[in-house]
């Protein structure tokens, strides 16, 4: 709870509300009864088959994760889960919105940016982080900098952060690009926007964060 | 798009809704292995598209079969849609699951067999019991070498089916079913489905037009693109519902013959590309031929202005001929071909190319492939004498499995799938085998062919062009041959002359008047070499073997004015076998002797010499030759 120390209350509160609805709809996607397929039998886990202990978000690899992204159209086509994969009661609420999220309906945007938290596993790496849909195709963030994070190495840091945020992003919303902008005691330090077309087809468990922004026309300032 | 039929059922299903309450034995043959849009709306979502065992197991347990069971001689009994249902079929036929299974093999004694099982199955009467057997075809290798326990096998599932029992449902009265899944009706023994009273056969077929056009409506279409992409373009396409319309029927058309799995793949790859709305056409290609620069877009319009006068460096005195064939490309580029493949997959142009010998319909083919595709080796040629047997349609397609050369596939089809872009150049059509023709009739309707190992090969791509020489020659009342057209006639003299007699030739000789119509107006009639031309020619040809003697050789080869005139009149006096017979003449007249001089003087490079005369007619021509000193 250290980190609630430095929150307001309302802070507080609205961040306790999050977690509860996002762990409502997404926390109980790998529950046994949302499973579209038939669960295998239960099997013996020999210690080769146990799944590999997933290894704590730090700036040296929080890019190379992201969340899985919402397929919108086949959610729209398809009142039940079309992969398999998905669990019916979050297919659902994708239904719900695909066809206001496919016409760019911003406040449906925010509702499932709302809902859907997409940055959710960020926290820690952000004092805050605000989201602004100015049109349909483009969503702006803007996170305040952890001075303990921005000291250890400002470039990795902002340009972990800043790329994390765009794929998550992406994943999440049909849009085109995503600006990132972090900010440290009330001045820019950073500032980029990632289209999905850069983003596409790359491997980023080999990429390298700062020469990704920089590529990407990203200002370290 | 507008006539989309409100609930479209695929004719297999009303068979299948049909038979399955009066007879026992069903055997869907055909594509098994395709996945299907499931037309009703049951425990799966309508329009949904899904494996066949899937929609089965929906369909029969929607209908009130509480046991829908899946064999395969693999795994055994399966229920793996619900588990549940595995439960009790082991319940009541006595048999214990392991592994999520019920083992059983195909044949042997033991009383465990599938066959076995499924007769207990079959005659029980607590639960309507439909048990699919899957791969069907392959539980026994060919039906002409079955061995006892093989026959047993299928002796008892013919008797299952005969007295199969009627089972009291919620929804009614059942009677347990049995279903196998073939790839081919003939993978099974003749006498198990041959009068048989009990069996009813239904055909599984690749989606056509109509389920096609299904895919594209409603929600379903959006789900052919990536949301960023639908999002942007939807906006556009709801002003100019005529714009889609239109991309939709060309996406139907151009999938003709296509299965759903392929259509439910090229949707994802759609997807994964974030192909747009406007290029939703161009994952056809990209599906079917892979990442492969398609010469078509990139083809400049300008380079086709001047096409006329580069072909006519390498082509001489064929201005119509010329005109004509660019003009089929030019359709093809401008998408306004009526045979190309904007809608509907057919190949790029058809050319039929007729004319004396040696007027340069070849040529004319390789320097259309070098314009279109940058290498005249995208022209394959096909000597068509060599497929005048009635089996070389094998040689051209593949041969079908078991049959020897099954392995090294078609000559055709392994080109085309090696290269579809390219041109087809079939000389000498008229010497083919009739079943060869059969077979471009196909190629020409459909623009697809399927080689004897089942791949389909797609001709969209390419130009395929016809040559022959009929009509030059025609045979009298007594059959004798004699020439149609001569040399003194005017050019429109020849092209009617010739046009008209291979008209004859489809028509009333072959008997195939389908196969001219499908040519339609594409017939370019070659001149003869008349005398202009031939000078061209000659020069032309000439000019190329100083230059490359220089080149080479360093031999600056001069040929003077009145030596060129007697070598001119020698080469051109008899033009009867056109380009070619100019070739001849060079080559007997100039490159000959040419060669045995300089071997006789012992000049192998660097030397100037100059040619005052041809002797012509000695036996052997030679030439008259002075060596230059170096200036």
């Amino acid at each position: 709870m250290a980190e609630d120390q430095n929150m307001s209350m309302d802070q507080i509160e609205f961040m306790k509300r999050m977690k509860a609805i996002a762990s409502d709809l997404w926390g109980g996607r790998y529950t046994e009864e949302e499973t579209a397929e038939t669960p295998e039998p239960e099997k013996k886990k020999t210690p080769q088959e146990k799944p590999a202990a997933k290894s704590p978000l730090n700036i040296h690899n929080l890019w190379k994760t992201a969340d899985e992204t919402i397929d919108w159209t086949d959610a729209l086509a398809h009142g039940a889960p079309s992969d398999g994969l998905t669990g019916q009661r979050l297919w659902s609420f994708y239904h719900k919105h695909a066809e206001q999220i496919l016409s760019g309906n911003l406040n449906a945007y925010t509702e499932v940016l709302q809902k859907a938290n997409p940055l959710g596993e960020l926290t820690d790496f952000a004092e805050e982080i605000n989201l602004r849909a100015p049109d349909p195709d483009r969503i702006e963030s803007t996170f305040i900098c952890k001075e303990d994070l921005l000291e250890e190495d400002r470039k990795q840091y902002l340009s972990a952060l800043g790329l994390r945020i765009a794929r998550d992003l992406l994943a999440c919303l049909p849009v085109s690009e995503v600006a990132v902008r972090g900010e440290y005691e009330g001045e820019t330090v950073y500032s980029v926007t990632f289209t999905r077309q850069q983003l596409m087809h790359r491997n980023f468990a080999f990429v390298d964060p700062v020469a990704l922004a920089e590529e990407c026309g990203a200002q370290f300032i | 798009m507008a006539e989309i039929t409100e609930n479209l059922i695929p004719k297999w299903h009303r068979e299948l809704e049909l038979f399955s309450g009066i007879k026992p034995l069903l055997i869907l043959e055909g594509n098994v292995l395709d996945q299907y849009r499931y037309p009703l709306q049951g425990s799966v979502a309508r329009d949904e598209i899904i494996p066949l065992s899937r929609y089965l197991h929906t369909y029969l347990s929607d209908n009130g079969y509480g046991q829908v069971v899946f064999y395969s001689n693999l795994v055994g009994f399966m229920s793996p849609y619900d588990p549940a249902m595995l439960n009790r079929f082991a319940e009541n036929t006595g048999t214990t699951i392991k592994d999520g299974a019920i083992q059983a093999e195909f044949k042997g004694n033991s009383a465990d067999t599938a066959p076995n099982v499924i007769r207990r199955a079959m005659f029980q009467r607590k639960e309507a019991t439909a048990i699919v057997l899957e791969m069907a075809s392959h539980y026994i290798t060919t039906p002409e070498r079955m061995d006892q326990q093989d026959v047993n096998s299928f002796n008892i599932l013919m008797q299952s089916a005969l007295s199969s029992s009627w089972v009291r449902t919620t929804q009614g009265k059942k009677q347990n079913l049995l279903i196998l899944l073939v790839n081919k009706l003939n993978d099974l023994p003749t006498w198990f489905y041959i009068n048989n009273p009990v069996c009813k056969i239904l055909m599984l077929e690749a989606p056509d037009r109509e389920e096609r056009k299904r895919m594209m409506t409603g929600n379903n279409f959006a789900a052919f693109f990536s949301g960023t992409v639908y999002r942007r373009d939807l906006p556009y396409y709801t002003e100019h519902p005529d714009e889609l319309e239109r991309i939709k029927e060309r996406f139907v058309g151009l999938t003709e013959g296509m299965t759903f799995t392929e259509l439910d793949e090229m949707r994802l790859l759609c997807k994964k590309e974030e192909i747009s709305i406007r290029d939703l056409c161009t994952v056809v290609d990209l599906y079917k031929y892979g990442i492969k620069e398609n010469p078509w877009s990139r083809l400049n319009m300008q380079s086709l202005k001047t096409a006329k006068q580069d072909f006519e460096k390498r082509i001489k005195g064929q201005d119509t001929a010329l005109e004509r064939t660019l003009d089929v490309v030019k359709r093809a580029v401008t998408g306004m071909n009526g045979v190309n493949s904007s809608s509907t997959g057919k190949p790029k142009g058809v050319l039929f190319f007729a004319g004396p010998t040696g007027t340069g319909k070849t040529e004319t083919a390789k320097a259309l492939a070098e314009k279109l595709f940058g290498d005249e080796s995208n022209c394959i040629r096909f000597d068509m004498s060599e497929y005048g047997q009635s089996h070389s349609d094998q040689k051209l397609m593949g041969a079908p499995p078991g049959y020897v050369g099954y392995e090294a596939g078609g000559q055709l089809t392994n080109a085309v799938k090696k290269n579809p872009f390219c041109i087809l150049l079939f000389d000498e059509i008229e010497k083919a085998h009739s079943t060869i023709l059969d077979k471009f009739l196909q190629i020409l309707e459909d623009g697809r062919m399927t080689d004897g190992q089942g791949n389909t090969v797609y001709f969209s791509e390419t130009i395929i062009i016809f040559t022959s020489n009929l009509g030059i020659y025609v045979k009298d009342a007594f059959g004798h041959r004699e020439p149609n057209v001569t040399m003194d006639m005017s050019y429109p003299e020849v092209q009617t002359k010739v046009r008209s007699a291979i008209e004859d030739y489809f028509k009333l000789e072959l008997g195939r008047p389908e196969i001219l119509n499908r040519i339609g107006e594409n017939i370019v009639v070659f001149d003869y070499i008349r005398r202009e031309a031939a000078e061209l020619i000659l020069k032309g040809q000439v000019d190329k073997i100083i230059s490359r003697l220089r080149e080479q050789k360093n031999i600056r080869i001069r040929i003077e004015d009145f030596a060129y005139e007697g070598l001119k009149e020698a080469a051109i006096f008899d033009l009867s076998n056109g380009g070619r017979g100019i070739g001849n003449q060079v080559e007997s007249l100039l490159i000959n002797p040419l060669s045995r001089w300089l071997f006789d003087n012992e000049i192998s490079g660097d030397a100037n010499i100059v040619i005052e005369g041809f002797n012509t007619s000695a036996n052997p021509p030679s030439v008259i030759c002075r060596r230059e000193e170096d200036a």
